[in-house]
């Protein structure tokens, strides 16, 4: 017999697909992450290589969503909510993948840089990683819960990761002017990483804007920079 | 009433018999702009069609409360010229009805019975008639053939032509292309496209995609109520009420 209760049963399983696909790339970027910690504190080389190697198979991930999406839009022709979910998903695949190539920097960042100049630096990058870990959570169980609320505390947490970014640049600022050539390379490198995991949270943050459209059907700007707030007034 | 509005429907309550078929509705209706009434077979669509240019009255256990005015006139006074109404608000209906006569006396039927009689000037009623409707290429050769020996597609074309060619101010169109092929439905829509410059266009359509594409205006009804109406892009992207939210993304079971 034919269950007529929902008439859009079959399109509901593909939506609920589209969404563990997400699901396992952010899943996939955690991992990357989550090996990144391992890489630095036990300066494993042939962990980060990995990493770098297992950045294919997110691509791959990201694509197939994209396809999964294309192929929704034109056979299905959806609307309202179903669109918005479908459009939020594809943009939200692609600030993961964004998330999950700075993950790639940092395991170059590994693979460059000997035991000693790794451990200098660990403490403040692992905690930046933490931070970020906790936001993309965060921002996935906002999704699965379609909860504006939830998303817009990623929002939130965000701005410490802009203040764990700013404070630590000031101290290697510093040292990339005062100190041996060597000293000087390395602060600067880890100061881009820092930029980087600063940037992640800002996609995380794009993330949870997505989510916050999903549910509202409103585009949302959650963070705006000092520097933006700054110059423009608050006409928008 | 704002200035551009063609109808203005309050609180109207339409009864066959016993049964009341339509619910207090309450709507305007802009001029220029092309308004879908969507929503499950049976709400009432063709139904609250029909009282907009008094078809029900054909129908004789239909009761009417509420008032429905056009350009400020309330159309259900009894000094009311009905045909008149009907001149100025056509109808294009769900199943082709071509009078049994040729081609082109039914594009001329309404045109005569309005006293026009020179050959020239029906001539090229019938030709931009047939042109707006996307139908003038397929019949020139054969104008003086029956309306009746047309495919059904071509039918209905040959009824939107047949309004068109009375110059009414608004057309009231249930499912025109219901019966057309795809080529032909996308000739009709960039037909009420152009149309909608000049008259005020209403359309009943089943076609979710179509009421997208073309209208300027939707309107939801369910069993016999107007559940929302707004602008279509709001309506397609962020339905306010659930239950236009269920029915156009396909969840209403
Ligand atoms: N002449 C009539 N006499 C009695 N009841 C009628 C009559 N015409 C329609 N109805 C009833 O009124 C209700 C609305 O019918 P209507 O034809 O307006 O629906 P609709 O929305 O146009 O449906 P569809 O999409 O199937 O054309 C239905 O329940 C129908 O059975
Ligand atoms: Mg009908």
């Amino acid at each position: 017999m034919v269950d007529f209760s929902n008439p859009r049963a079959s399109f509901d399983q593909d939506l609920e697909q589209l969404s563990n696909m997400l699901q396992e790339l952010s899943n996939e970027a955690i991992d990357a992450y989550q090996q990144i910690k391992i890489a630095l504190q036990e300066n494993k080389k042939d962990v980060a290589l990995e990493v770098v190697r297992h950045d294919d198979v997110i691509n791959e991930l990201t694509e197939e969503i994209n396809d999964m999406a294309i192929l929704l839009i034109a056979r299905q022709t959806p609307v309202a909510s179903d669109l918005r979910r479908i459009i939020a998903t594809l943009r939200m695949s692609s600030h993961l993948e964004r998330v999950a190539d700075y993950a790639v920097n940092l395991a170059e960042y590994i693979l460059l840089n000997v035991e000693k100049d790794l451990e200098t630096y660990a403490a403040i990058i692992i905690d930046m990683i933490d931070h970020l870990l906790k936001m993309i959570e965060k921002v996935m169980e906002s999704f699965h819960k379609q909860d504006a609320k939830l998303a817009r505390q990623v929002a939130e947490m965000d701005r410490v990761l802009d203040t764990m970014y700013t404070k630590n640049l000031n101290d290697l600022f510093e040292i990339t002017r005062s100190e041996t050539t060597h000293t000087a390379v390395l602060a600067t490198q880890t100061i881009l990483i820092l930029k980087y995991m600063e940037r992640a949270g800002d996609h995380v943050t794009n993330i949870a804007e997505e989510v916050a459209f999903l549910v509202k059907g409103k585009t949302y700007e959650f963070n705006k920079s000092s520097v933006k707030m700054r110059y423009l007034n608050d006409t928008e | 009433m704002a200035e551009n509005n063609k109808f203005k429907v309050e609180n109207l309550d339409l009864f066959y018999g016993d049964f009341q078929a339509l619910k207090s509705i309450t709507m305007d209706i802009e001029a220029n702009k092309v308004t879908a009434f969507i929503g499950p077979s049976g709400c009432g669509k063709s139904t609250f069609l029909r009282t907009l240019n008094r078809m029900n009255d054909l129908i004789d256990t239909v009761r009417i409360d509420g008032t429905i005015q056009l350009d400020h006139q309330d159309i259900y006074k009894k000094d009311v010229d009905v045909t008149d109404l009907r001149r100025r608000v056509g109808m294009v209906f769900q199943k082709p009805n071509p009078f049994p006569m040729s081609i082109y006396d039914n594009v001329v039927y309404g045109p005569r019975a309005q006293g026009i009689k020179d050959k020239k000037v029906l001539d090229e009623i019938v030709e931009s008639s047939l042109r707006a409707a996307a139908l003038w290429d397929e019949v020139k050769d054969k104008l003086h053939k029956s309306g009746l020996a047309l495919s059904g597609g071509q039918q209905q074309r040959l009824c939107i032509a047949r309004t068109i060619a009375m110059k009414p101010e608004i057309i009231l169109m249930d499912e025109p292309t219901s019966a057309l092929d795809p080529i032909a439905t996308l000739k009709v829509e960039q037909l009420m496209e152009e149309l909608k410059k000049e008259y005020t266009i209403v359309i009943v359509t089943h076609s979710m995609q179509q009421a997208a594409r073309i209208s300027d205006v939707t309107a939801f009804f369910l069993m016999g109520e107007l559940i929302e109406m707004g602008d279509t892009n709001e309506i397609f992207s962020n339905p306010k009420k659930q239950q236009t939210e269920d029915y156009i993304t396909g969840r209403f079971g």
